[in-house]
């Protein structure tokens, strides 16, 4: 998952809400237990690609920017920030006599070689290409970091906001190495204590924090568990007070507890199947009467058991909502999907696709992929199933169209930030756009939108792009995954980011 | 002597399953950059992390790259976490020899027992239910028997932990999970093998010294049948180390297994070569303590040993 | 290891091992279906098999059918194992999975038991660079865990069933190696074997005819644990997502699927969880029972423990009255009218009927008679070490140096038999625990009942040692038996025999495994030792050159009854008996003879339970043609010119 994020705060529970302000100003206190289902192999901003590693960033440094609960870049380290007027230099001040837990000053140096670090190609971030544009980034004094675009960017904001930009200190990381990645010295409200591989890790408060987001917690402890049962265990038993990722047959038991409910939070990860347009697939009535065949509503309630809803646009909610364009859901009408297959020219049984699904990378990912099976024969397509591991799905996903022996693949986007996720999927001949998508006028509208600063010119840019994708139907829309989490009645304010991030923020303990 | 003649014998093993992992590994689909860098990224951006990683090197490179990973730790480290895999193995190996040591040595003190009651009175109600126990013991699969467990002795009783590794109580439930198989396997080699023991002249030689009955059985008759059964133990052994992945799952224990497991779907390749050439190591190890103990055992083969 | 309690039959046991393997496959088919065990296990097996084949006929729904509106519902009357996450029907689901599903077990071990096994024996047989260069390479594949080599198979040759069954083969292949290994290594060090591979027969003749028979129920055993295993290896790999391709049911990935539901929707993963068992156990059934038949050593049934053994041992009937009848305390041995029957499916079977037997102390009686006649059984009669499992004694009586030996308690069991009786087998090799040294297993004799401190110990030891004459015993008593020839193992069977001093020694054909010249000394020692000591020696034997030279009495058995006996000088110069006439005929005269000398006896031995009626020597019996008294009734022991003998036309011999 990608951790370009927008900071779409989510209630965890509606009286937290309500009482989170009165608790702001309280001593930490409680110790959180939260059991995880992936393993953060490391904390380390330019590597860690998790939600889990997110949360922990997000506790244990600082970026220039946040995101606030509003959706609204808020300013954290950052005090002020300029664009030079041939929109090529960036600059931002930032707060002065802020420190890193271990008393290293953190200051404009300091700022300006954590992000040199990410960008320098020996650090070998798998960040580097995304962060690309920022050019070089220069202190200026104590205060004042300049970055020096390598291209104009006019979403220059997000990617600051993001946990990848957090600030790191390089001198405790050369000084460490790879450690580092486990015990990470930042700036942040918390740090983290111990870190025991595979098993969990714990957060405590920074005594030396000084910023608007002070530890509420005297620990946070993290257990990992992978298997769903296991870790739902836990939950049952008292063991801990949040469990993620609650498979769907688990939430009616969970919400049989006496003290613990499950929280449905959005998402942003929107999973469709992405077709390769060549083929049959090259014919837009093939792809719409494919879009037609599918019972959406009986996919995110009997399979994923709710924890799903029909796609009505290409990203997915919480990616820069100003900009997000939805439309009316797509009719499940298997008559019109046939009689499309009969206007493109094909008979009951004639037309032959394949699909490729991983198992195990998405919830019940190789059970859809059966149900598509079945709905694509119901319209008269001899669709054949094949199911992956995930080291296989990578592959055959990541290839070029040309080379693809498949039909589609299903494939989740974490769908942070409008020029991020168009840019990459639909712009001609760019990496990720696996489809072999290509469309002139999208091409031209891309570019504009990313050099575009004014929010309204963005807006009608990015609405035209999205209204283009959603009607050239490149991909078999599906659904935008729904958070499930069991959280324990005692925990309050807890909050969830569409990205999957935890926010400790506002927590307490009853 | 003997031992370190072995231990020098097995190198070339151990050689030979370098070469295989680090050619598996190579042929397993999935490109470690690409898994980094996730699905949105561009192929620039996958080519500059290859390059980083070192993968675009040629392979007899890498290899050599691999074996110098043996002596000089900095030289392999974790495609996630930039750690030398010495260091991440070591943190973990403790946990997994506690699961299947505990779960092997449980499963052959309750197999070996079982195996004799079942030995001594064949067609017998203890005989009947050990069988059953046996067959419904290989039959589940460890992941099903796991987490019914932990419903059971977790969630309704209460007793244990379900998942975790902090505490001593965290290891119960796993290695008795764990000890099903080889208890169920040993019960059942042991019983065969004891009754073809059963019908040898030397008991009856024994019986007619005025020995008790339970002598005879442990003294003469156990000794000899447990000869085919270790050879197995080491086997099984090795399948334990290899059910560890299976079993870390469920229980949330952070072992080995489990770190293979993760390396292996996020294509990790130095983590994944080194858990296994671990494994291949211990295998050996648990070879040369069959060997040694068939040997304590059998005497007849210590003389051909040394012939060799 | 069934769950019903099963005698199986004994009395076939002294056939060559061979012979049990079955003539025809009707044969085999009725041997399975003798045992319980085997008709569960068979019955479960063709249910099975069937279901393979019928099932996805038999399905009543269509097994892919997805219906949303219906997804995971609990069993009812119209899907009796409800449905799945897709509303599938999980009873056809399961019935068309079948197929795919024993197709897995089943091949998955072929290719490991047709790949392993030639690979084992191989290694076995050549010893050397081939040995070396398979154990090698399976120390290579074993390195690997077996989950993850299994996966990297599947994964770089894709998922699909056949490479599953490649995969999970290749997994159990060293298993079966290693196995085949070193259960043919321990067969080929079996004396008969080194003997016929010394002897220069060929290879593939001896691997086909005396290894495969018997590494059989060793590789049996392990199919069937490995068809299970083999079965859950496949859903571990559904498991981690390199199973059979999901649309297509199979029971170990459905089981899989279904984990996260095992607590909200429990039927989900307990119908294909029990099919899978369930095959299990059917295939271990019948693997079981197949191992019944084609292993010999199985057939031996273990001893009752001690206990239970005590119930079995009632007195016989009719004891009382003969015990009165005789002065039994001057004997070593006195034995009146003991039948022994075998416990067989039918029945019992008789094997001794009615024998009487007397050893006065320091004397020698000898017990000759072919094969089958019921003398080996005899003599663990009076050794008190017959299994009361196999075995029956239903009447008659039993006293060792004046001592009650029968119903006796566990305790007084030992105590008798460590005070009265000593045993030398046959097969000396066979008689001495292989894994225990020589001083241990006789430490153990000396020690039995009695507390001596190890120094002690050891001076008896060696002391017995000497008794029978080997030379520097204080080295050999750490020495393994493996470490002796086969005339110093005789002799430390004796010794140990010795050591407590027996009343009785009891010796089941002592040098028949020996060469002459051994032979000799043995019996020498034998004659030297019991002159000593005093004590009677029972010796049973079929070569009546040695009866001559070293018994005082003889008995002659036909049938599970003396035929005639008395003392040597009278009954082998003057045999009366048309039996003992025939044996002492077909004797080589000289001191050579061993092993073959009944042969030329017309007619066969008689089956023991098909007797024929009146006189059992009749059938094979010159002197009896056409006599009506012959056929009329079993002719009892008389005394006729100083011996005792059972034909009414005795007289006609001393003529």
């Amino acid at each position: 998952m990608r951790n370009l994020r927008r900071s779409c705060y989510v209630a965890a529970l509606s009286v937290g809400v309500s009482i989170m302000a009165l608790q702001v100003q309280a001593q930490p206190a409680g110790t959180l237990r939260i059991a995880v289902g992936a393993d953060p192999a490391t904390f380390d901003p330019a590597f860690n690609d998790l939600p889990v590693g997110n949360a922990v960033d997000l506790a244990v440094m600082e970026g220039l920017f946040r995101l606030d609960p509003q959706n609204n870049v808020q300013k954290n380290l950052a005090t002020d920030y300029a664009f030079s007027p041939d929109g090529k230099v960036f600059t931002v001040k930032i707060r002065t006599g802020r420190k890193f837990s271990n008393g290293d000053p953190l200051n404009a140096e300091a700022v300006a070689a954590s992000f040199n670090r990410m960008l320098d190609e020996k650090t070998g971030s798998i960040y580097r290409g995304l962060y690309a544009s920022l050019g070089t980034i220069k202190a200026v004094g104590e205060d004042t970091v300049e970055f020096h675009l390598a291209e104009p960017n006019g979403h220059i904001l997000m990617l600051l906001s993001n946990t990848a930009a957090s600030i790191v200190n390089v001198k405790a990381l050369q000084a460490m190495g790879a450690e580092y990645g486990r015990k990470p010295v930042g700036s942040g409200p918390y740090m983290v204590e111990k870190f025991i591989g595979g098993e969990g890790f714990r957060l405590v408060p920074n005594p030396s924090y000084s910023g608007d987001y002070p530890a509420t917690l005297k620990a946070i402890d993290f257990t990992v568990v992978p298997e769903d049962g296991s870790r739902m265990a836990l939950l049952e038993t008292g063991s801990v007070d949040v469990v993620e990722r609650v498979p769907p047959e688990s939430m009616p038991a969970i919400n049989a507890l006496k003290d613990a409910k499950v929280i449905n939070p959005p998402s942003m990860f929107s999973i469709n199947m992405e077709m390769v347009l060549r083929g049959p697939l090259a014919d837009p009535r093939v792809r719409k009467a494919l879009n037609l065949a599918i019972d959406r509503e009986g996919i995110t309630k009997g399979i994923l058991g709710g924890l799903g809803t029909p796609s009505v646009g290409m990203v997915g909610p919480g990616t820069q909502d100003e900009l997000r364009k939805t439309f009316p859901p797509i009719a499940f009408d298997p008559e019109g999907a046939k009689k499309l297959l009969a206007e493109a020219g094909y008979k009951p049984g004639q037309l032959t696709l394949s699909f490729t699904c991983p198992t195990g990378r998405y919830i019940k990912d190789s059970q859809v992929c059966q149900a598509l099976a079945g709905s694509f024969e119901d319209i008269g397509i001899k669709a054949t199933p094949i199911v992956v591991d995930r080291g296989t799905w990578t592959k055959v996903v990541g290839m070029e169209p040309a080379q693809r022996t498949d039909n589609m693949g299903i494939v989740g986007r974490a769908t942070a930030g409008m020029d991020y996720t168009l840019y990459r999927l639909f712009f001609t001949g760019v990496g990720a756009n696996r489809t072999g998508y290509t469309n002139p006028r999208v091409d031209a509208l891309l570019k504009e939108g990313r050099a575009a600063t004014d929010p309204a010119k963005q807006k009608e840019i990015y609405g035209e792009i999205q209204n283009i994708v959603w009607s050239d139907q490149p991909f078999l829309f599906l659904w935008y995954q729904t958070q499930a989490l069991g959280v324990a009645n005692r925990v309050q304010g807890l909050a969830i980011q569409p990205n999957e991030t935890l926010v400790f923020d506002k927590v307490t303990l009853k | 002597m003997f031992v370190l003649k072995r231990l020098g014998s097995a190198l070339p093993t151990l050689f030979a399953v370098s070469l295989l992992v680090f050619l598996f590994v190579d042929l397993i689909p999935g490109d470690p950059a690409q898994i980094l860098a996730g699905p949105t990224a561009s192929n620039e951006e996958i080519e500059s992390i290859r390059k980083f990683l070192g993968l675009n090197e040629p392979l007899l490179t890498r290899y050599g790259q691999f074996l110098r990973g043996i002596w000089d730790p900095s030289a392999a480290t974790s495609f996630r976490t930039h750690r030398p895999v010495v260091v991440e193995l070591s943190e973990r190996l403790p946990n997994t020899l506690i699961v299947s040591i505990g779960g092997l040595a449980l499963g052959l003190v309750v197999g070996t027992i079982a195996g004799i009651v079942c030995a001594m009175r064949p067609g017998g109600l203890a005989d009947a239910a050990i069988t059953v126990l046996t067959l419904a013991g290989i039959s589940m699969p460890i992941y099903w028997l796991g987490l019914l467990c932990i419903w059971l002795f977790a969630v309704n009783l209460g007793w244990l932990p379900a998942a975790g590794a902090s505490t001593p109580a965290h290891f119960v439930l796993p290695i008795l999970v764990i000890a099903t198989r080889p208890a169920a396997m040993f019960s059942r080699l042991v019983a065969t093998s004891l009754l073809e023991t059963m019908g040898k002249d030397y008991l009856d030689t024994a019986r007619a010294k005025g020995l008790s009955e339970t002598r005879v059985v442990l003294f003469h008759a156990l000794r000899n049948s447990l000869i085919a059964a270790v050879s197995v133990a080491g086997v099984q052994f090795g399948g334990m180390l290899g059910g560890s992945v299976v079993t870390e799952t469920v229980f949330g224990i952070p072992g080995v297994g489990r770190l293979l497991v993760d390396a292996v779907s996020r294509a990790d390749y130095p983590v994944i070569q080194y858990a296994i050439l671990m494994f291949a190591f211990f295998f050996v190890v648990i070879n040369l303590v069959t060997d040694l103990l068939t040997q304590w055992l059998d005497p007849r083969t210590r003389d051909q040993e040394r012939a060799i | 290891m069934s769950i019903m309690p099963n005698v199986l039959s004994a009395p076939e046991r002294a056939a060559p091992v061979d012979a049990f393997a079955p003539q025809s496959r009707w044969l085999l088919l009725r041997r399975i279906l003798s045992q319980p065990k085997g008709v569960v296990g068979l019955t479960l097996v063709t249910l099975y098999l069937l279901l393979a084949i019928f099932g996805p006929m038999l399905a009543p729904q269509d097994a892919f059918r997805q219906n949303f509106a219906q997804t995971l519902r609990p069993p009812s009357a119209a899907h009796w194992f409800g449905t799945d996450q897709l509303g599938r029907d999980v009873f056809s689901r399961v019935l068309v999975g079948a197929r795919a599903t024993l197709g897995i077990g089943v091949g998955g071990v072929a290719v490991a038991f047709l790949v392993g096994v030639p690979l084992g024996v191989l290694a076995a047989w050549r010893r050397g660079w081939i040995e070396a260069a398979v154990m090698r390479a399976i120390d290579v594949m074993l390195s690997f865990p077996d989950i993850v080599f299994a996966l990297a198979v599947v994964a770089i040759l894709g998922a699909n069933m056949q490479n599953v069954i490649i995969a999970v083969g290749i997994v159990a292949i060293p298993v079966f190696a290693r196995t085949a290994r070193a259960v043919t290594l321990s067969i080929l060090a079996e004396p008969y074997i080194e003997g016929s591979i010394a002897l220069g027969a060929n290879p593939v003749r001896v691997i086909l005819r005396h290894v495969l028979p018997n590494i059989s129920g060793t590789l049996l055993t392990l199919s069937t644990l490995l068809f299970a295993s083999t079965l859950l290896s496949a859903s571990g790999l559904g498991f981690l997502g390199l199973g059979t391709q999901p649309p297509f049911p199979e029971w170990g990935t459905m089981l899989g699927e279904s984990r996260s539901y095992i607590r909200s929707h429990p039927y989900l993963a307990t119908f294909p969880g029990l099919f899978l068992a369930v095959s299990a156990l059917a295939f271990n059934l019948l693997g079981d029972a197949l191992r019944t038949i084609y292993d010999p050593t199985s057939r031996r049934v273990a001893r009752r423990p001690p206990i239970l053994s005590l119930l079995r041992r009632r007195p016989p009937p009719g004891e009382a009255q003969q015990q009165s009848a005789e002065k039994a305390t001057d004997l070593a041995v006195s034995v009146r009218g003991l039948r022994i029957a075998y416990r067989t499916g039918e029945g019992l079977l008789e094997v001794v009927r009615g024998v009487d037997l007397a050893i006065r102390p320091g004397r020698t009686l000898a017990v000759v008679g072919e094969s089958g006649s019921g003398k080996s059984t005899l003599l663990r009669a009076v050794g008190t070490l017959v299994n009361p499992q196999e075995v029956a004694i239903t009447a008659g009586a039993i006293r060792i140096g004046g001592e009650q030996a029968l119903g006796l308690g566990p305790a007084a069991l030992r105590d008798l038999r460590r005070r009265k009786v000593g045993i030398v087998f046959q097969d000396a090799a066979s008689a001495l625990n292989p894994v225990l040294t020589i001083g241990n297993q006789l430490a153990e004799a000396v020690t039995a009942g009695s507390r001596l401190d190890s120094e002690t110990v050891r001076q008896r030891c060696i002391a017995l040692l000497r008794d029978v004459n080997i030379a520097d015993p204080e080295r050999r008593l750490d020495m393994y038996p493996h470490q002796f020839s086969g005339g110093m193992k005789q002799r430390i069977v004796i010794a140990i025999a010795l050591a407590q001093n027996p009343e009785v020694l009891l010796a089941d054909e002592p040098t028949s495994a020996l060469d002459v010249t051994i032979q000799q000394q043995i019996l020498v020692l034998l004659t030297e030792i019991q002159k000593k000591r005093g004590m009677a020696i029972l010796l049973v034997t079929h070569d009546l050159n040695l009866v001559a030279r070293f018994a005082d009495d003889v008995a002659v058995m036909y049938a599970g009854r003396l035929v005639e006996s008395g003392d040597v000088a009278s009954v082998l110069e003057r045999p009366l008996h048309p039996y003992t006439q025939a044996l002492r005929a077909s004797a080589p005269g000289g001191s050579e003879g061993r092993g073959r000398h009944l042969r030329t006896i017309a007619g066969e031995p008689p089956l023991i339970g098909r007797l024929p009626s009146g006189c059992s020597f009749r059938p094979r019996c010159q002197r009896s043609a056409n006599r009506a008294e012959c056929a009329s009734s079993e002719p009892g022991l008389r005394a006729v010119a100083g011996r005792d003998v059972a034909c009414v036309f005795a007289e006609e011999a001393t003529r």
